[in-house]
């Protein structure tokens, strides 16, 4: 089934208005890169470096995802990331797991809603 | 030329697009960079039609803190600005470094678009401002400086006036004043170019200056009556006593003259009209100066009266050809002179 734009915010934290702001309004570059953020390595990236307990890595990628999900207007997404990368950043390494298994969690539900665009 | 070129410079395309497409419906050409290398070569090319350069500041090959400091250190002037756009939300230090660096303003990513848009609007509608500023201020300073310009040919029209009005008492006919400005100048010229130490800072508005002056030499001559101004024949002692002080005289009247612009024509006129009389050997007059105590200008005034009086008719005497005038100075019949300005002089009216 094709889920249309507008049907999105039923079921993922997306601000469609403010998304569509971002581009200016061109509709089809918006759902163009949400469907990108469906084939992005980086969360990938992120799981790997997770596994690996590679800080610098954790708090580069979660970085990267939080920009990437700002620009989308992916809330939650953008706040989870925002979450583990400032926890890097403040050492407080016992929140990682926690946070990233939200990440996980919401990436995931995301992404298979993305797919249906 | 109207500026046409935003540069969008973030590695991951995703960050760039929203600032493409915002400045596509403002019909900006909009340059993709994905490196900070690639914008500063962009920058170089494309250095007088940028309007702005969005710039993220985590990237590979070079960051945007490596690109600011990459601008500065190659002294490229920016005259747009560059707007940092970072998820770095309140850290002060990440924001005080780029401003630090030449930033221009910081965006926060995560800003509502609407404020994103009235952010860019103002930076941009400031930059504008400032350009119009700069092309008023540029304008401005091309009317002053024409005025100036229109002044010194004033001040100069009046001052070789007054020095033609004076000479013309003797019989001159106009040419020696400007013969003394020409010789002078063209004297200075060559010592400057030649980087004798006395004149070889000298800017072109120095040897003006000086050369004005020079016109001046002669103004005590008012003060000498007309029956030994005008004398065919050869003055008595008392004769030539009293024309001796033309210097001195000259010299007081420029002395009483006011100079509120505190220019240094009225100190140079001073000089030449009191020394132009001295000679290297300590012969001359009024005060017997020897060498170098007298100033290089009054030395270089003293050399190119005697060649220009020796080269023009008057009542007394034939006009030399400029070969035999230059050739009287260097043996020495006309008093003793520096050695430099001799050559120097030969130089000078061999360009006559």
């Amino acid at each position: 089934m094709n889920m249309k734009l507008e049907e999105l915010s039923n079921y993922i934290d997306i601000n469609i208005e403010e998304g569509l702001a971002r581009f200016s309004n061109f509709e089809s570059f918006y759902i163009k890169y949400l469907k990108k953020f469906v084939e992005d390595e980086t969360f990938t990236k992120l799981k790997q470096a997770v596994l690996n307990s590679n800080y610098q890595e954790i708090e580069s990628y979660s970085h990267a995802l939080k920009g990437v999900c700002g620009t989308l207007a992916l809330k939650k997404l953008y706040l989870i990331n925002s979450d583990l990368c400032n926890a890097i950043r403040n050492k407080n390494y016992d929140l990682i797991e926690q946070l990233f298994t939200q990440d996980i969690n919401e990436y995931e539900k995301t992404v298979n809603y993305l797919k249906l665009l | 030329m109207k500026r046409n070129i935003v540069l969008v410079v973030d590695d991951q395309e995703i960050n760039r697009i929203p600032f493409v497409l915002h400045f596509y419906k403002k019909n900006y050409q909009v340059i993709e960079c994905d490196n900070g290398k690639n914008a500063y070569d962009n920058i170089v090319a494309h250095l007088d039609e940028i309007a702005a350069i969005f710039l993220d500041l985590n990237m590979p090959v070079l960051d945007g803190f490596g690109l600011l400091k990459k601008i500065k250190e190659d002294n490229i002037e920016i005259l747009f600005p560059i707007i940092i756009i970072t998820s770095e939300e309140n850290n002060n230090q990440t924001i005080k470094q780029a401003l630090d660096l030449g930033a221009t303003d910081i965006i926060q990513r995560e800003l509502n678009e609407g404020v994103i848009t009235k952010r860019i609007e103002n930076i941009f509608s400031l930059y504008e401002t400032k350009e119009q500023l700069k092309e008023l201020s540029e304008n401005q300073e091309k009317i002053i400086a024409q005025k100036v310009q229109e002044i010194k040919d004033l001040s100069f029209n009046t001052i070789s006036t007054m020095a033609i009005a004076i000479e013309s008492r003797d019989g001159d006919t106009g040419n020696h004043v400007n013969n003394i400005y020409n010789l002078t100048k063209k004297m200075l010229i060559h010592l400057r170019d030649e980087g004798f130490e006395e004149v070889k800072n000298l800017t072109n508005d120095d040897i003006e200056e000086i050369a004005y002056a020079s016109i001046l030499h002669d103004v005590g001559k008012i003060a000498i009556p007309d029956n030994i101004l005008n004398k065919p024949g050869k003055l008595t002692l008392e004769e030539y006593e009293i024309m001796k002080t033309h210097t001195t005289q000259g010299a007081n009247i420029i002395k009483r003259i006011k100079n509120p612009s505190n220019s240094k024509l009225m100190d140079y006129a001073y000089d030449i009209c009191l020394h132009h009389h001295e000679r290297y050997d300590g012969r001359g007059y009024p005060e017997g100066l020897v060498g170098d105590e007298c100033s290089l200008y009054a030395q270089i005034v003293a050399i190119v009266d005697v060649f220009d009086a020796l080269t023009q008719p008057r009542v007394y005497k034939k006009a030399f050809t400029k070969d035999e005038a230059f050739n009287m100075i260097k043996n020495g019949e006309c008093g003793n002179f520096n050695k430099n300005l001799i050559l120097i002089l030969k130089k000078v009216y061999l360009e006559l």
